[in-house]
């Protein structure tokens, strides 16, 4: 009988060239490398504890944490363009656990990354998966900032439980399933050296309109069209600006976590578009 | 596991729908899946679908539906709004067969009918599956009428085989489907009924229904498809519609025009395979 997956018993290191990355994996097959977002708080196992298990059952699934999120590296400084960084990183831990090509997912900020990693070293990458990526320029529509950025920023600068409901409140619209991410999270965002690290990456941050023409990988873009945190009309820009990108919308009121929210639905587009 | 070779031929099938006839191509057996077709002259259940029968009919009761005035179906004068005339004929046409209930794949005026049989008959449909779908009114960014309506019109004024070559270089994204086979096929197809054309040409008051004030009544999980490139129903209907139908997805296929499950047939088997299959 299969044990049940956990944050514990999936947990990870691998040294990518010197930064230590703090990833689970569970699953065998081909290799899905799952970037979670790099805002205050988040990680991996927060981010993606209801896609692992579905996930493995047809890849080697790695959700990972860039440093500083989760237990990956607190002392690494870099003031370089913050994507190139994070590619390097990606393609780093890649190395470091002798993968030579994977699928990529990433969530939100963990969005920018894999498509940089795919820019720059196209044949590490397999598909792409992105979930409402931030960096994608101005809305057409909402005023900016929108109503769920103004709430994570607020979060960012007095990191209550009473700012983090706020933000909580916002962006996942199920109740149920909103205590469990609010504990996850605060716990990562009070983590022994966590807030102290949060100025270790620092460099400039690229737009991504400005290269992912140049990502040929076959992607899919999702999107909940009640997104208070990330414009969904930034989605229609990016799937007209690169060159292989469907985009898939789920409405009836799935906000900014359509991988949480809508979790078996997700698993099931993500693993058919993969095997694809 | 094989594929048998299905044909036009051997799939063709007629029933008595009420008080016309209607024609349809039937493949497989299980739960069923009625795929209906689009506007514009030539159209019809197998030209529409005759790149999906085959995988759909390994798993359901698959029926390619040949709407009255289309294909090899009653060339009937209808007045004002269609799709509540079709959503009739094919009620009865269930009735008829003993159908309780299909899911339904309409795409463009096909998607506007199963939106109209959807929100009239909630009992008799499974999942709903629209691709290019007209029936939202005015688009938020494209004028109307759009290029690819205007060049539709066109032909039914003035049928001709040049015009037949630019609808269809309209009508799909890829150099590659643009063939002479194609042109000649639709071009023929639409010429070769003369009744057809000339009930078309009867039916005054034609009107497309702008289903945006109904659209909260469809109450089956609705997949809502487009293509990126779609020059005959605009892509801002699909958030029209995503916002008001109240258990929808919207799903758009990158360098795709108006024919999305034939430019992009695979992918889109797959994906609806697997959103009828699953809750």
């Amino acid at each position: 009988m299969a044990m049940a997956l956990t944050a514990e018993n999936t947990s990870r290191y691998a040294d990518a060239n010197g930064v230590r990355v703090h990833y689970h994996e569970a699953g065998e097959g081909s290799p899905l490398v799952c970037v979670a977002a790099t805002a205050f708080g988040a990680t991996a196992w927060g981010q993606n504890r209801r896609n692992l298990h579905a996930l493995s059952q047809r890849f080697r699934t790695m959700l990972l944490n860039l440093p500083p999120q989760g237990d990956s590296d607190k002392q690494v400084k870099s003031s370089e363009p913050r994507l190139d960084f994070y590619a390097r990183v990606l393609r780093d831990f890649l190395d470091a656990l002798g993968i030579e090509r994977a699928h990529f997912y990433g969530g939100s900020p963990g969005a920018g990354p894999v498509l940089k990693l795919a820019a720059l070293h196209p044949e590490r990458v397999g598909r792409i998966v992105i979930d409402a990526p931030t960096g994608l320029g101005k809305s057409l529509f909402n005023p900016m900032p929108v109503e769920g950025a103004a709430y994570t920023a607020a979060f960012g600068r007095d990191p209550t439980m009473e700012r983090l409901r706020e933000v909580m409140e916002i962006q996942i619209s199920r109740p149920e399933l909103r205590e469990e991410a609010i504990e996850l999270r605060y716990a990562a965002a009070h983590a022994p050296g966590y807030q102290e690290a949060r100025g270790n990456i620092s460099g400039p941050m690229e737009g991504l309109l400005n290269f992912i023409n140049r990502v040929a990988a076959p992607t899919l873009i999702i999107w909940g069209a009640a997104d208070r945190d990330v414009p969904m009309d930034r989605a229609l820009a990016a799937m007209w600006e690169m060159p292989n990108a469907r985009l898939h919308l789920f409405g009836a009121g799935c906000g900014h976590w359509p991988q949480y929210e809508r979790a078996d639905e997700w698993n099931r587009l993500v693993i058919r578009f993969l095997t694809d | 596991m094989a594929t048998q070779t299905l044909t036009e031929e051997s799939t063709s099938r007629y029933v008595q729908a009420g008080d016309i006839r209607l024609h349809y191509n039937e493949a497989g057996s299980g739960e069923a899946v009625v795929m209906i077709h689009g506007g514009g002259p030539g159209a019809s259940g197998w030209s529409n679908f005759r790149t999906n029968i085959g995988a759909f009919s390994e798993t359901y009761r698959t029926m390619l539906l040949d709407m009255p005035q289309y294909g090899k179906s009653d060339p009937v004068v209808i007045d004002g709004d269609a799709t509540r005339y079709n959503a009739v004929a094919i009620k009865a046409m269930f009735d008829e067969l003993g159908i309780d209930k299909a899911h339904f794949i309409g795409n463009s005026f096909g998607g506007a009918t199963s939106l109209r049989f959807a929100i009239e008959y909630p009992e008799r449909v499974g999942k709903l599956i629209v691709m290019g779908p007209a029936g939202s009114g005015p688009s938020y960014f494209m004028p109307r009428p759009l290029e690819g309506i205007k060049a539709l019109n066109a032909w039914w004024d003035n049928p001709s085989r040049e015009q037949m070559a630019k609808i269809v270089d309209l009508f799909v994204y890829d150099e590659k489907f643009k063939t002479d086979e194609l042109i000649d096929m639709r071009h023929n197809a639409g010429l070769s009924r003369p009744q057809h054309i000339e009930a078309r040409r009867n039916s005054t008051n034609r009107v497309t229904p702008d289903f945006t004030s109904e659209l909260h009544k469809v109450q089956a999980k609705t997949l809502i498809i487009w293509g990126r490139d779609d020059r005959f129903s605009p892509l801002d209907f699909a958030l029209n519609m995503l916002w008001r139908i109240p258990d929808a997805q919207v799903h758009v296929f990158p360098e795709c025009g108006h024919w999305v499950q034939y430019e992009k047939s695979d992918e889109f088997n797959r994906l609806i395979m697997d959103f009828i299959a699953n809750d």
